[in-house]
């Protein structure tokens, strides 16, 4: 497979308030496959948002290069959908107008983008919801429509922040199995940030441990079992407790 | 079994409904009902004073009947209506020139820094004058012409709705931005789709604000010297020891104040549905 992404020795560095510079990431290398499900994993100023960010072009990398379908990352574009993890979807516009705004964007004409609209609600099963407003929606309904908004762009990447961080328990267990369907049907590279063990090992084909203090990447982790997986079966239960050592692992390091 | 049950259910249902709202009507009936009734207390006791009080002259503190039987002959001849349109025209105009300013450099400060620095020190040591003590320079630079009300009126409304813009757009939600660069939205489409309607609610505060500013101003000005205006008429019936005048001026302005805001929050609640629900 080829690489969609690759992040080549990059560095970030931030000046902190006591006037020092501090690393949020420190030669980090990764690479995420044309179709790939990546999860990012570590404890809080590990630098996986940071990375994110690269990638989304949001940032610029201080050292190293950044690359999305072999050309190097300048600002943000259509090419790299982001979900972010709330608060992101336009509050002025319906769910409808919020998933269109991308097409509008892109100059799609009016049939077509009503058409593409309609497409994306109804797969990710709010076709009901179409005129209604992201405070007439719940949180797990919001999610849904930001998944569309940013699906209906075709990007070739898909960067997740924390996307499920804020739903309840059950309604993110429904998010994330609706998510790997809709990344199957897609074929988009994901690369999804998370603390949540449970939700990495559910979801990735690929979990990469990172560390803080520098960020770095600490360990990868291939999951090669079909998806969706059983949360109670033995492997599931395996690992749990590898990604769980290895993050362990990770702090004892920095302390 | 089950069909009584339906039947049972829709019969709460309906009875529920119509209680409730039964409810919401009374609730809403009673609400008018007070709102009459602290008018009429107050035009009661205000109509009760000169009778009440001894020695207490009439021409200078007229009782409700008396300004009424004064403001019948001004409608009818049409006087009143002349004063209302000439100072609508100068608080709207001044309001409508001070909307598409203020929201410009407000735009246009919060979002190129050059703009912004080159303007705050000018912009803060300018909103902190009173527009009132530019009323005399005013009259010697342009006269007591219309072009010198609408100047005051557009200068008063124009910085509330430039710092209120200012602080929408600065604060817009580093989210929403980042949301709309990666949908392939340019620095002239995130403006206008992306951090307007984000700065909105901010902005019609600004508004809400000017326009109580005009009225200010506009009387203000239109006492310097004007030959119509509903202040003009007041400052004439000073001239003419007509305070029953005086009155009918100073409850026109009431009214026109009010008036203005409710058309303003209907106005808000009509465009903007997605505002006025959350807000």
């Amino acid at each position: 497979m080829s690489a969609s992404i690759e992040i080549e020795r990059v560095s970030q560095l931030f000046p902190t308030r006591e006037g020092g510079a501090s690393w949020a990431l420190r030669d980090v290398s990764l690479s995420v496959a044309a179709g790939e499900f990546v999860c990012l994993i570590g404890p809080s100023g590990c630098g996986k948002t940071t990375l994110l960010h690269l990638v989304a072009g949001f940032l610029s990398p201080t050292a190293g290069t950044v690359r999305v379908g072999g050309r190097p990352v300048g600002k943000p574009g259509p090419d790299r959908g982001v979900v972010f993890q709330e608060y992101a979807l336009f509050a002025w516009m319906t769910a409808r107008q919020n998933i269109e705004f991308g097409l509008r964007m892109l100059g799609v004409g009016r049939a077509e983008r009503h058409a593409r609209a309609a497409e994306a609600l109804d797969r990710v099963g709010l076709a009901r919801a179409a005129d209604r407003y992201p405070h007439e929606l719940s949180g797990g309904m919001r999610q849904r429509v930001a998944v569309a908004r940013a699906l209906v762009n075709r990007p070739q990447v898909l960067l997740m922040d924390e996307p499920f961080a804020a739903v309840d328990a059950m309604t993110r267990a429904t998010l994330q199995a609706d998510l790997l369907a809709l990344w199957r049907e897609s074929g988009v590279s994901v690369m999804f940030v998370t603390h949540n063990i449970d939700e990495a090992v559910y979801l990735a084909q690929r979990v990469v441990v990172m560390g803080a203090h520098p960020g770095t990447v600490r360990s990868e982790l291939v999951l090669d079992a079909p998806c969706p997986r059983d949360r109670g079966s033995a492997a599931f239960a395996g690992w749990y407790a590898d990604v769980g050592r290895r993050l362990e692992d990770g702090v004892e390091v920095v302390a | 079994m089950s069909g009584r049950d339906d039947a049972w259910v829709r019969e709460a249902e309906v009875d529920f409904l119509a209680r409730h709202r039964r409810r919401q009507r009374v609730a809403w009936v009673s609400r008018l009902l007070l709102n009459v009734v602290g008018v009429c207390a107050f035009l009661g006791l205000w109509e009760a004073i000169p009778r009440v009080v001894p020695d207490l002259n009439t021409t200078l503190f007229p009782p409700p009947s008396a300004v009424w039987e004064a403001f019948g002959p001004m409608l009818l001849s049409g006087e009143i209506t002349q004063h209302i349109a000439v100072s609508l025209r100068r608080a709207g105009l001044g309001f409508a020139i001070a909307t598409v300013l203020g929201i410009t450099a407000g735009l246009l400060t919060a979002r190129v820094t050059v703009f912004h620095h080159l303007s705050e020190p000018l912009l803060h040591g300018f909103r902190s004058i009173p527009v009132i003590a530019l009323v005399p320079i005013s009259v010697l630079w342009l006269g007591i012409g219309e072009g010198a009300k609408v100047a005051l009126v557009a200068c008063g409304a124009f910085f509330p709705i430039w710092i209120a813009t200012f602080i929408g757009v600065r604060d817009v939600h580093v989210v929403y931005l980042r949301s709309a660069a990666c949908l392939g939205a340019g620095r002239l489409a995130t403006m206008l789709w992306v951090v307007l309607p984000a700065a909105l609610p901010l902005i019609l505060a600004g508004l809400r604000q000017a326009l109580a500013v005009s009225l200010i101003v506009l009387v203000a000005a239109e006492l310097a010297g004007a030959t119509a205006g509903v202040a003009y008429m007041m400052s004439m019936g000073h001239q003419l020891f007509r305070v029953d005048v005086m009155f009918i001026g100073l409850l026109l302005l009431g009214a026109l104040g009010f008036l203005a805001d409710r058309l303003f929050v209907a106005l808000v609640k009509r465009l903007f549905p997605w505002y006025a629900t959350t807000h």
